[in-house]
């Protein structure tokens, strides 16, 4: 015999209990003055053989009452011993609900027979027997209920997430480990895709320590598929998206089978709605992507989902992916002219002017960026707030208004970009903007001559947050520069010179960001204005401003949305909905205040696709986008081998819809004797109240 | 002033007695008004002697004739004729002390020897009361002067209990000391052996008298109503009991109605009257119930 809660047994010492009781009443009597002693001495000793068997019967039935009392909460186990009404078995479900999950099976999904076999788990259990269910992501408290428990398991949903099982297995075992029951069961229902079991010897030695205490049953549900055609990628090339501006729309579909797939049609959609003819990729090899190139065009100002959707197949969370993308109207800039010179060619700002225009006079009006150039002086009278972008080129000084108003300006979400020339005192910058309010996140240091020899070439660091060409920058001379010295300030590499020192950092401040550049944006210290690398570079430093405060807008399914919003909008309440998915709920989230911004939070991310925030009293909605694993598209299973290796610990079976015939908890061994003991228990405590009145009444 | 009269005048010893003497008086006028008959009847008043008259004397009983004849004033003394002699007997042990309501049984007795008395004195009967534990403590003599009425209360008033019972020993000297026949009024819880008791009882029938036990209890005693655990600490002298009154209530009525039925038994056999009183029973009624039975029983 075992007891489940052995600390309990601890509470047979309240047997003293009685005891200590039946020595204080005997002690605790009233004294009374009696004059007819003679008939009650008589009495008291014609009864009292009587009177001390009845108490010592009263005494021995309580200590044994609460003796039974103390075993019957440590829970005895009987080993060998099974059918006793009452024996309950500590189970946990663990529904792998991953994207690998909704691959079809016939009519139905892996999903869907994970919950069959869940239901057949729980219809073999024991009443009463306290049952956790969980997803791969998020587990409920264990319950008795197990209807409550039958509406959990059909409402664990599909999402399109990868699954880290070993994280699900965990928090299981965690659940069971506060269990006390004859017997811990361990289901995990799962498809066994290959990915998820990604660290295998891992979870195998994992899944055989928690086994050591837990009987562990590996469910394997599905079958293998042949073939997947995924979107891999989903790329939108546009730097600054604007009102009827077209773009280019590239897109990698990879096949995940093991045999060709010929004729993929490839369809865009923007806002639901085909865009264009459909693109046809010819062939699409096993194991390999090909790209198809679409190009679109926001209809109108605000948000916009762009999809590109596959023909559907047995795996079809891979087969449509989102981006939401913002459209503007205009995009404002401030060029701040520290060397207007004699004539417009000798103007600090104009290959900037040209490079952020780059079309013909006569497009220029309908050309999103409005580039507006002033000089120092006429800074005072420029609202700047209405610009997206501020370039300070070759500016001497920095004016100290100027400073203070540039630091609240680019906290805000506004966006900096510095390039300095021959005209700049590094100490100003450096004072005000460095230093004072902490706005450049480098000190600008002069350059010594003797290092400014020879001519540099800058290359994009690993990273290339703007994804620049290094081809494209390869033939560009860098003669000239001042040094960015870094500090305790955080910062990003964008590009280096060869000699290994930074040409270019990027650094956020508040919802803003900050560029830095070490060289000229004419051509003082470099070539690089004339080069074709220029265009695209100022486009995107741009684009780097513009799009800060969007790119967090697409997220991977699971992850959390974390959306920079307007400050007056902290504590107002949002509802999300997912976007094509009519009977989906709105879930409610209420914004945040952090860095002098509103932050939408949202973390019910799990299926792939467009979701629509309503803030409250904003006449707007902001969309946002998540996007399937690319882990999950792979089809690999679990090998025999493996399995094999797994059956060693844990017990494996298949449930499936030719199979489902698995009889769970048949060998379940052991029974706990409560039931039985309860009745006892019950049973003593009525003869003790029998006995106690028999003996108490008149004798 | 003696040490008697001293006693006689202590203010609080005059507030008891006069409290009992009220009480008694109220309790047997309250009887006698309901009877319609003298509580005289039958008593004759005879002439005792002369006595040379004294100033202050009532004139009324001057005797004329001697005056005439001897010229010299002789007042006519006269003597009551008593039918009877009571022997109020009250047993004073500390057994009687106890009481659970209001009044004690000790409290009750005295109540009664006084109503007694004072009933027999107004028929002009003479009255003896003795009051005893072990033996005699209190005596006052025989008296059928109404002006002893006072000193009987005072007595009964003042006694308080000191020792345990033996009633044979004080029955055995009361048959041996009283010459003139007359009425033994016992008042008591007779909680003692039974045979000496009756012994007792046996002599002073021997000797021609009547004999009245009246046994005074305590509606406790006789219902033994306790609960839960009790220690009974004797009243005179006898070992602590603890006990669950509860578990041994029926063995108790059977011993205790075994007792009394053994005493009335022998007060059959040996004729003499028993008379049960329960110290939550008024003591007119009780009075009332008595003398209507020897009314009868006198014819």
């Amino acid at each position: 015999m075992n007891f489940l809660n052995q600390t309990l047994l601890w509470g047979i010492a309240a047997i003293s209990v009685p005891i200590i009781i039946h020595l204080l009443n005997r002690r605790r009597f009233r004294r009374v003055p009696w004059a007819a002693m003679r008939f009650l001495r008589v009495s008291v000793e014609q009864n009292q053989r009587r009177m001390k068997i009845e108490d010592w019967i009263l005494l021995l039935v309580r200590c044994g009452l609460v003796a039974l009392l103390a075993l019957l909460m440590a829970r005895p186990v009987m080993e060998g011993v099974s059918g006793v009404p009452g024996s309950k078995v500590a189970v946990a479900i663990v529904m792998d609900n991953s994207a690998s999950m909704g691959s079809r099976e016939g009519e139905t999904t892996r999903l869907a027979l994970a919950r069959e076999a869940a239901h057949a788990v729980l219809a073999r259990l024991p009443g009463g027997s306290p049952v956790a269910v969980a997803g791969a992501f998020r587990s409920h408290e264990a319950t008795n209920d197990h209807e409550l428990v039958a509406s959990r398991i059909d409402g664990i949903s599909q999402t399109d997430r990868h699954a880290d099982l070993l994280y699900s297995l965990e928090e299981a075992a965690r659940s069971l480990g506060g269990q006390a029951a004859v017997e811990k069961e361990l289901y995990l229902i799962t498809d066994g895709h290959a990915e998820e079991w990604g660290g295998f010897a891992a979870l195998e030695g994992r899944l055989r320590e928690i086994a050591a205490g837990i009987t562990i049953h590996l469910v394997m549900v599905g079958s293998p598929v042949s073939g997947n055609l995924g979107i891999s990628r989903l790329t939108p090339a546009a730097t600054l998206p604007a009102v009827n501006q077209p773009f280019r729309i590239d897109v990698d579909v990879t096949n995940y089978g093991g045999s060709s797939v010929l004729d993929v049609p490839v369809s865009l959609l923007v806002d639901g709605q085909p865009a264009g003819e459909q693109w046809v990729i010819d062939e699409v090899k096993p194991g390999r992507s090909e790209s198809a190139t679409f190009y679109a065009s926001l209809p109108g100002v605000g948000y916009h989902r762009v999809t590109v959707a596959l023909e559907e197949d047995n795996v079809p969370f891979d087969d449509r992916r989102t981006v939401v993308m913002r459209a503007r109207e205009n995009v404002n800039v401030l060029l701040v002219d520290g060397d207007p010179g004699a004539e417009d060619r000798e103007s600090e700002t104009f290959f900037l002017r040209h490079a952020l225009v780059p079309v013909p006079a006569q497009e220029q009006e309908a050309y999103p960026v409005k580039p507006r150039t002033v000089s120092v002086s006429g800074l005072a009278g420029e609202e700047l707030d209405r610009y997206h972008a501020i370039v300070l080129a070759n500016v001497a000084n920095i004016p100290l208004s100027f400073a203070d108003r540039l630091a609240r300006y680019v906290e805000a979400g506004g966006g900096l970009i510095l390039f300095p020339g021959g005209n700049l005192r590094p100490e100003s910058y450096n004072t005000l903007l460095h230093r004072k309010h902490k706005l450049l996140p480098v000190s600008l240091v002069p350059r010594d001559e003797d290092s400014a020899a020879g001519p540099r070439t800058a290359v994009p660091t690993e990273t290339n947050p703007l994804g620049l060409d290094a081809d494209l920058l390869a033939g560009v001379d860098f003669l000239q520069g001042v040094e960015l010295q870094a500090g305790e300030l955080e910062h990003r590499q964008v590009l280096r010179y060869d000699d290994g020192t930074p040409a270019l950092v990027e650094s956020d401040f508040g919802q803003g960001k900050v560029f830095v550049f070490s060289s000229t944006a004419d051509l003082e210290w470099n070539d690089f204005a004339i080069r074709p690398a220029f265009v695209p570079f100022v486009n995107r430093l741009l684009g780097g401003i513009v799009l800060n405060r969007e790119n967090s807008l697409n997220v991977e399914a699971g992850e959390t949305l974390r959306h920079r919003l307007d400050a007056g909008l902290a504590g107002r309440e949002a509802t999300v909905y997912e976007v094509g998915d009519p009977e989906a709920l709105g879930r409610l989230t209420t914004l945040s205040e952090r860095e002098g911004s509103s932050v939408l939070e949202f973390d019910h991310t799990g299926r792939a696709g467009a979701y629509q925030a309503t803030v409250e009293g904003e006449p707007i909605p902001i969309l946002f986008a998540a996007r399937p694993s690319l882990r999950e598209s792979s089809l690999a299973l679990l090998g025999v081998e493996q399995l094999g290796r797994l059956g060693d610990s844990v017990t494996v079976s298949r449930w499936g819809a030719s199979s489902g015939g698995v009889s769970f908890g048949r060998d379940r061994k052991g029974a706990e004797l409560w039931w039985p003991l309860l009745l006892v228990v019950i049973a003593l405590a009525a003869v003790e109240i029998v006995l106690a009145q028999w003996f108490s009444r008149s004798k | 002033m003696d040490a008697e009269t001293r006693k006689l005048l202590d203010p609080r010893a005059i507030a008891r007695a006069e409290a009992l003497g009220m009480n008694a008086r109220f309790i047997v006028e309250g009887y006698m008004a309901g009877e319609h008959k003298s509580p005289y009847r039958g008593f004759a008043i005879e002439f005792a002697q002369h006595r040379e008259y004294a100033p202050g004397d009532d004139v009324r009983h001057l005797d004329w004739k001697v005056q005439a004849k001897t010229e010299r004033y002789y007042i006519k003394q006269y003597e009551q004729e008593t039918n009877f002699v009571a022997h109020l007997l009250l047993d004073g042990s500390e057994s009687m002390k106890y009481g659970s309501g209001e009044i004690s049984k000790l409290e009750y007795g005295k109540m009664m020897a006084a109503c007694l008395s004072y009933l027999i004195l107004h028929q002009r009967d003479a009255v003896a009361l003795g009051i005893f534990d072990e033996e005699v403590r209190e005596y006052l003599p025989r008296s059928d002067n109404r002006d002893n009425l006072f000193r009987i209360m005072d007595r009964l008033a003042r006694f308080d209990p000191v020792g345990g019972t033996r009633i044979a020993p004080v029955l055995h000297g009361m048959a041996n000391q009283i010459r003139r026949k007359g009425i033994v009024i016992v008042i008591s819880d007779f909680f003692d052996d039974e045979e000496e008791l009756l012994e007792g009882i046996q002599h002073l029938r021997f000797k021609g008298h009547e004999v009245i036990m009246m046994q005074v209890l305590d509606p406790f005693e006789i219902d033994f109503p306790f609960g839960g655990m009790v220690e009974f600490e004797g009243l005179e002298d006898i070992p602590l009991v603890r006990t669950r009154p509860s578990q041994i209530k029926k063995t108790y009525h059977h011993e205790f109605e075994a007792f009394r039925d053994r005493l009335q038994l022998a007060c059959e056999r040996h004729q003499c009257h028993f008379v049960g009183l329960r110290t939550d029973q008024s003591l007119d009624e009780a009075l009332a119930n008595y003398l209507s039975f020897r009314k009868s029983t006198a014819g």
